[in-house]
């Protein structure tokens, strides 16, 4: 970030000596100047390059990616569990439903002690 | 009966104590809506890199003198029909794609962009889509209808025992699934709450760093856009000085620099790397909400912040696809 606002601080510099060179119309020297702020732009973008290459190949990023993927696992498991439990309970429910059946019609065909 | 009152005790504790997960729904939605907006307007500077990537590598090939050809094929038909014959299946792997290229190859690679960076997008989606299941107010509808369910199954059971138990002149079972239904529910979303708060939590700091990193990469990847515009503006200036005045030359050339200055402006305006920083204060807020859950205004506070993210990302995501 340092050398980038170096960067920018010389261009702002340039700029002030192309706008003098404007008004005096002194267009040479201007698209001069302006080859100079071009050729300092392309160094910024060629630091931007440079950033976003070393960020992507980052142990940094790759371990963020790991526990990111952790933690979202872990809440899906833990949504997943929810609806299990409900479909467990239906179950459990109709299970249930049968018991009890077997149970009324255990009455006409087991005499009462 | 003493088991009975053991259930009562613990449902009054329980309910003393739950905390619901779902009332967090709406903050959560408006939360990942903003994380799928954010990084779709990541795919789409992506998109903008592949160009200017692609425009490098041509540049580079126009300075090539070598013969094109094909290099690293010729052997991938024998090995397919041969694996074939022994195995029964494609036994060609990406190593022997890989291999099969065009030389010169062409520097710099254009695809895959950035699949790193991707990836930690992909897992930011699906972190929050999460974050949205478990706090799916749906779901708890499910659970408390088959719950319903259970309770009358089991109402129905106890009650045909005890007819049987009755005739036989013993003891009868207490009616307890009532009890059972209120302590299930209030368990189960105490427990889902404590998921929430142990996520959010845990993961805070990670999404601290996701979100730093996704907007380093957003900065680099617009910074060329700037630089560029830059340039154009100092061409444009150099126009208009040249312009003679009180003609219609100098009007033209007026409205070209105010134009493009408009654009200069505009593309400060929509940069996309705030976004992530809301995405961080949303989550934030969020954490400090399930912290401390009885705190009706921080709830109100993760609204707000939430929605102030989602609409920026889609602001953001709006401006990319506009241009």
């Amino acid at each position: 970030m340092d050398t980038r606002l170096a960067i920018h601080r010389n261009i702002e510099a340039l700029d002030l000596q192309f706008q003098a060179a404007l008004d005096s119309s002194e267009f040479d020297s201007a698209e001069k100047i302006r080859d100079s702020i071009s050729a300092l732009n392309d160094q910024l973008n060629e630091l931007s390059r440079i950033s976003l290459d070393e960020l992507e190949e980052s142990d940094e990023v790759k371990q963020t990616i790991r526990q990111l993927s952790g933690s979202a696992r872990d809440l899906e498991d833990e949504a997943a569990r929810i609806r299990n439990i409900a479909s467990a309970l239906r179950k459990g429910a109709e299970a249930l439903q049968k018991a009890t059946k077997i149970v009324s019609s255990l009455r006409s065909l087991v005499p009462i002690g | 009966m003493r088991l009975s009152r053991a259930t009562t005790f613990l449902a009054i504790a329980l309910l003393a104590s739950a905390c619901s997960p779902y009332v967090y729904q709406k903050e959560i939605g408006l939360f990942n809506k903003g994380v799928d907006d954010a990084i779709a307007s990541f795919e789409e500077l992506k998109q903008k890199d592949r160009a200017r990537l692609t425009a490098a590598r041509d540049e580079n090939l126009k300075k090539q003198a070598l013969r094109i050809q094909i290099s690293g094929c010729r052997e991938l038909p024998r090995k397919y029909e041969d694996g074939f014959g022994k195995e029964k299946k494609n036994v060609l792997t990406e190593a022997d794609y890989a291999a099969c290229k065009v030389v010169p190859v062409g520097e710099p690679k254009v695809d895959p962009v950035l699949p790193n960076l991707t990836a930690m997008g992909g897992e930011l989606k699906r972190y929050a889509a999460a974050l949205g299941a478990v706090t799916n107010a749906e779901d708890a509808t499910a659970l408390q209808s088959a719950f319903t369910e259970f309770n009358s199954s089991v109402t129905g059971l106890v009650e045909a025992v005890n007819r049987e138990l009755a005739e036989r002149n013993k003891q009868k079972f207490d009616a307890i699934a009532g009890l059972v239904y209120q302590v299930g529910i209030i368990y189960l979303n105490q427990r889902r709450f404590n998921a929430l708060k142990k996520a959010v939590n845990e993961t805070h700091p990670v999404i601290e760093t996701a979100a730093g990193f996704m907007s380093e990469a957003a900065f680099s990847i617009y910074a060329p856009d700037i630089q560029n515009k830059t340039t154009k503006l100092l061409d444009l200036q150099i126009e208009a000085a040249k312009a003679k005045t009180g003609g219609d030359d100098y009007v033209r050339a007026w409205h070209l620099l105010n134009a493009e200055r408009d654009a200069y402006i505009e593309l400060f305006r929509r940069s996309p790397v705030g976004v992530f920083r809301k995405l961080t204060d949303t989550h934030e807020a969020l954490r400090q909400s399930v912290n401390d859950p009885d705190n009706v205004d921080q709830i109100e506070e993760v609204l707000k912040t939430a929605k102030a993210f989602q609409s920026s990302a889609q602001a953001a995501l709006e401006a990319f696809k506009k241009n």
